[in-house]
């Protein structure tokens, strides 16, 4: 790899990174530790101009990604987070009917000194009709943020948060704007991407998304990052914990993440730990408080006791037995959401 | 590319490009032509310096499902990473190439282990290109070639493979000689103000041969009759055959690729998996949820009163947005009801591998198991993703694997002890035979469960012809199912997956 140091453009101010390592030093300055693969497929995605679709369990740094890509080039990011029910009102953008009926009451005067001398009725209308009151202009746009990264004069990072939320049909509005980087507004025209916005796109996979939409995306399935890896994270996130307390907290982790939870520890909640640790130290009476940071449900937190906590000789071994026991099969049962079984991780 | 009028290097970029989509597709991953061009940018921007994160980005470009991942992988080290142990060695066969219009038209490998007729040439190398009868004197004599050389020498087409040199001695490489002098011509005196361009290429370090590739002008070597004018496409496109042939030919001799279909067992296996993996993504793609009212503007459906008037009141009536209770298809719900008994043994692998993967994909699913009662084993499946999980399944206590299954009693059971998860948001796929062998087929409980349950379809290995043995009862559960399909793998229902996905919305 070159050793180029970055390039700043000068009109813009934003950065375009020459290499993968370059982009990785930058997010580390962001606080932001990216292994070689991951740094790789981002520096394509910004130098093919191609959006990238994050995939993988809750919590390992998707949507972190996106923000501190964005703080490493200076760009803006824009965020979508997409729910069930979004629709192109939200995404898109929204003619303001308020500001604009105020805007023509604002006017009525005028156009009523206009039209005094005309007394018939659908000359009136013709006369009106003829005339542009700029009400569908720019300015009477609620704009949102897709329409909001094409419009914007500074580049931007469009973040597009948990895409499997939505359904299909705005998959098919989003394949427009991500391949074209335009959005058509029927009243006023095409607006064109007034700088190439980089587009971040992540799904928690719960739902398959249409192959239309992957195959227009470069594709990274972001998993939980080794025990090395992820001590370099709590580190940099978390500077004030002493370094061999990272070290455990991150191996109960990786512990717990081998055991059949409803939810894996993620990154975030790791970090979290971490200054709980360093705050009250790490004994066997505080680990219960760890294990609340770290695990959120009661069924899970019945497998964690059961598990790496009760200072089984090895994770193999207390796996095996939480498996087999009755109480796990049908640990949960009787709840309304029936503890997560069948809940797809 | 056949619209390149000068012709650059970037087309071995392009070809090396064509070959991966191609050789992708073979392994099963479903690569666009629109991802075969990422696939050549990629290969621009990054070259092949450092292969990992080739592959990092490769993988990211085209392999974007995970049962894609693993042809991914075997692809990509068929194409990049393609080195040979000496295990493979005795499998090493000579190569031989018809030359036509500059260019192989076609690499064959075959057991021609003829010798050398040159004498200069070491005697166990077998010549490609004595097709063309150059003055011995003008080929290159190469005093450093080694034992297991591929030897091009360019201006004379000649290319040789050693066959039987001594294989294991420090292991075996390959190593292509290429040498071109500055004539375009072939047979042409070399003109002396041009060098001789010599340089080695090693299997072992594919990297090099890119770079190679990077600074060559392919356009000396096969622009024949002493003009350099642009590549015909017919030309390119036999250079691409030729490349992925060849490709192919090293695939064999490492042992790893050699016909279309990969042939060995674990790849054999890998396409089954992948073709189950496939077959679950069919159905549910085509599946609906059951219907649930959402609030939205401009659809159809009841008025939702409150939430028109809320929406209203903004601009104080005008417009007045009409907000609707619109039906809108739920995420899916699944319990898969499984039969494990020794009658359907030959298809459990399906079955449970089926629940797995169904298991994966859709939002909810329960996965029951049963030969005479129904056993949760959702747990044991989610526990690991690998043939483990199936043996784990099949190991529980819970499931007498030695008793003749009983329908009745399971559908029984089902109601009395896993009443919660039959409700109207769940869709119901039952894999099995429906051979209650002479148990009474409990058609009562079945259309109990039917009335509690969004949909029911039912997925038998058996004919239809079969169905009307004394032991099945497939004919009399079959009204009360949506949908009955006929499949024992991946690929059957696959065939079928849109019907069995609409049956089940």
């Amino acid at each position: 790899m070159t050793s180029l140091s970055t390039v700043r453009s000068h009109d813009t101010g934003t950065v375009r990174f020459t290499d993968a390592a370059d982009l990785q030093r930058a997010l580390g300055e962001q606080d932001y530790i990216a292994d070689d693969d991951l740094a790789t497929v981002v520096h394509l995605a910004t130098a093919l101009d191609r959006p990238l679709l994050l995939e993988g369990p809750a919590g390992v740094g998707k949507t972190e990604l996106a923000k501190a890509l964005a703080a490493a080039s200076g760009r803006k990011l824009v965020r979508l987070q997409c729910y069930e029910g979004l629709d192109d009102n939200r995404a898109l953008y929204e003619w303001d009917y308020a500001k604009q009926l105020l805007h023509v009451q604002m006017l009525r005067e005028h156009i009523g000194a206009l039209t005094k001398h005309v007394t018939d009725i659908d000359d009136a209308s013709t006369m009106l009709a003829a005339r542009d009151f700029g009400l569908y202009s720019e300015a009477f746009l609620s704009v949102r943020p897709l329409l909001e990264s094409v419009l914007s004069e500074e580049p931007v990072v469009l973040l597009v948060d948990e895409v499997d939320r939505t359904e299909e049909s705005m998959e098919a509005l989003l394949l427009e704007v991500l391949a074209e980087k335009q959005v058509t507004i029927p009243e006023v025209g095409t607006f064109t991407a007034r700088s190439d916005p980089w587009v971040i796109l992540t799904s928690n996979d719960t739902r398959e998304l249409s192959s239309a939409l992957k195959r227009r995306c470069l594709h990274f399935h972001l998993d939980y990052p080794t025990a090395a890896r992820e001590r370099e994270i709590v580190t940099a996130r978390a500077p004030e914990v002493p370094t061999q307390m990272v070290a455990e907290i991150v191996d109960l982790a990786t512990q717990l993440r081998e055991l059949p939870l409803r939810k894996s520890p993620s990154i975030s909640e790791v970090i979290d730990a971490a200054r709980i640790a360093s705050v009250l130290g790490h004994t066997d009476e505080t680990r219960k408080y760890l294990l609340a940071a770290l695990v959120k449900y009661s069924s899970d937190m019945k497998i964690a006791l059961a598990g790496p906590v009760a200072e089984t000789s090895s994770v193999a071994t207390s796996l095996g037995t939480v498996v087999n026991t009755t109480a796990t099969a049908f640990r949960g049962h009787g709840g309304r959401d029936k503890g997560g079984i069948g809940i797809r991780r | 590319m056949t619209g390149h009028r000068t012709f650059s290097a970037s087309v071995v970029l392009d070809v090396l490009a064509a070959v991966f989509g191609r050789t992708l597709r073979r392994f099963g991953v479903a690569a666009s032509p629109a991802e075969v061009i990422e696939v050549r940018r990629v290969l621009g921007l990054l070259g092949a310096r450092d292969l990992t994160i080739l592959r990092a980005a490769l993988r990211a470009t085209c392999a974007k499902y995970e049962h894609e991942q693993h042809g991914f992988d075997l692809a990509f080290e068929s194409m990049f990473v393609a080195h040979i142990d000496s295990a493979t060695d005795e499998h090493r066969c000579s190569v031989g190439a018809q030359v036509a219009g500059g260019l192989p038209t076609d690499l064959d490998v075959g057991a021609d282990r003829e010798a050398a007729k040159y004498a200069e040439y070491n005697e166990r190398a077998v010549e490609i290109g004595d097709l063309l009868d150059t003055p011995e004197a003008d080929k290159g004599f190469n005093p450093h070639k080694d034992d297991d050389d591929i030897s091009l020498s360019s201006e004379d087409h000649d290319l040789s493979i050693d066959t039987d040199g001594d294989m294991g001695r420090r292991g075996v490489t390959y190593t292509v000689d290429l040498e071109r002098s500055g004539s375009t011509a072939a047979g042409e005196l070399a003109s002396s103000t041009s060098g001789a361009i010599a340089g080695q290429l090693n299997w072992e370090d594919p990297a090099s041969i890119l770079a190679w590739f990077d600074a060559y002008d392919p356009s000396s070597v096969y622009g024949d009759g002493g003009d350099s004018g642009p590549l015909s496409a017919a030309m390119l496109d036999r250079i691409t055959d030729a490349v992925e042939e060849f490709v192919a030919a090293l695939g064999d001799l490492t042992g790893r690729m050699s016909s279309p279909v990969p042939v060995d067992g674990a790849a054999q296996t890998i396409g089954r998996h992948a073709e189950i993996e496939r077959a679950s993504h069919e159905v549910l793609k085509h599946m609906r949820g059951t219907p649930r009212p959402r609030p939205r503007e401009h659809a159809r459906g009841p008025l939702d009163m409150r939430r028109t008037v809320r929406s209203s009141l903004r601009t104080d009536g005008t417009p007045f947005r009409l907000v609707t209770k619109t039906p809108v298809p739920d995420k899916v719900r699944l319990l898969v009801l499984a039969d494990v008994s020794l009658s359907v043994r030959p298809i459990t692998a399906f079955t449970l591998r089926l629940a797995q993967a169904m298991h994966a994909r859709a939002n909810r699913c329960t996965v029951l198991g049963f030969v005479d009662s129904p056993v949760d084993v959702t747990t044991t499946l989610l526990g690991s993703t690998g043939d483990g999980a199936l043996a784990a399944v099949l190991a529980d206590a819970r499931l007498d694997l030695e008793a003749s299954s009983d329908y009745g009693r399971t559908f029984a059971d089902l109601l009395d002890s896993h009443g919660e998860v039959l409700n109207k948001r769940t869709a119901v796929i039952i894999v099995g035979d429906g051979r209650c062998n002479g148990r009474p087929p409990g058609l009562e409980a079945l259309k109990k469960i039917r009335s509690k349950v969004h949909r029911i379809a039912w997925i038998t290995p058996e004919a239809r012809r079969y169905w009307a043995q004394a032991a099945c009862s497939m004919e009399e559960y079959e009204p009360f199912c949506d949908r009955v399909v006929v499949a024992r793998d991946g690929e059957q229902l696959t065939a079928q997956a849109a019907e069995l996905g609409h049956a089940l919305s």
